[in-house]
């Protein structure tokens, strides 16, 4: 018989109660995730890392105004959301450079041609991907298609939420429809 | 590709592997973090208060005359008359005495576990 897993609700409730074993199983639980979303909105592994280790910081901090029934990933996807949105601030201040788009150079279309399989072409194209399609597409692959979340996440409507999923779908396909034509000649 | 395959594709996409290390850095952040004897306000509170108490000492004393004689010699009389009234092998007890309540109290300065949850 399968044993049902604790839930996020008990685990925080146990966590404010000073049970930090119950906050390590939540860190466990969405690390990756977490990790996930700030890597893909930064590109950069060690500022990821640091936006991670912040969100659950802060998530530890407030875990006591949580309220209960409310969703934990899109909690702590916020949270690390927002944190990475600083990040990017802070980046285009030093540099004036365009704000969010610090896209990989190493994910233009040649690398997409040349990358191996279906899975890495993929990523490559949402590398690739503007900023704010990226970041709609990564929470769709995060939360599914949950979009009041994704567009809690975002703090936007979910009209425009859906709108960005639609064109970051359609320059995905165009991508990988691309390479495929240009195997196919 | 249909809207299906893609999105067939794009959740089979698996996640970014986190840093290896990185759950030790939340967690000794986090749950397994040091906690402080007092709150920054507190710290505040009590700097202020010994600021205001230092203050006040040095205004009372300043004002008196004579101020460095009297204070030798109120000392030099504390010390002998505490000199004369303890025999010396209580020194030496007291001396054991007070080091053991440092050693004490840095011993009790450990994080209580029950604290790190209203950090």
């Amino acid at each position: 018989m399968e044993v049902p897993a604790v839930t996020d609700d008990a685990l925080i409730a146990a966590s404010v109660a000073g049970n930090g074993e119950a906050f390590g199983t939540l860190v466990e639980r969405y690390e990756r995730a977490v990790y996930h979303l700030a890597y893909r909105t930064l590109h950069d592994a060690e500022e990821a890392k640091d936006a991670t280790q912040e969100a659950f910081m802060k998530a530890y901090r407030a875990l006591h105004t949580f309220r209960p029934g409310a969703k934990f990933s899109t909690w702590i996807f916020t949270i690390v959301y927002h944190a990475c949105c600083d990040r990017l601030a802070r980046r285009k201040r030093w540099s004036d450079a365009e704000l969010p788009d610090r896209a990989d150079p190493s994910a233009g279309p040649e690398a997409l041609a040349e990358a191996g399989d279906d899975a890495r072409r993929l990523r490559a194209a949402i590398e690739a991907l503007p900023e704010k399609y990226r970041t709609v597409i990564t929470l769709f692959h995060l939360q599914g298609k949950q979009y009041d979340e994704i567009a809690t996440v975002l703090d936007l409507p979910m009209g425009t939420v859906k709108t960005h999923l639609f064109r970051a779908k359609e320059l995905l396909r165009k991508a990988l429809g691309d390479h495929i034509a240009e195997r196919g000649q | 590709m249909t809207d299906d395959e893609l999105e067939r594709a794009l959740f089979a996409l698996p996640l970014e592997e986190p840093p290896a290390d990185l759950r030790h850095r939340i967690l000794s952040a986090t749950v397994y973090r040091p906690r402080m004897i007092f709150r920054a306000a507190e710290i505040w509170g009590l700097g202020t208060a010994l600021a205001i108490m230092v203050w006040l000492s040095w205004y009372v004393v300043s004002g008196l005359p004579n101020l460095g004689g009297k204070f030798s010699f109120i000392f030099s009389n504390v010390i002998a008359v505490v000199g004369a009234a303890i025999p010396a092998h209580a020194w030496l007890w007291l001396a054991l005495g007070i080091s053991s309540a440092i050693w004490i109290s840095q011993v009790s300065l450990m994080p209580a576990r029950s604290r790190i949850a209203d950090h």
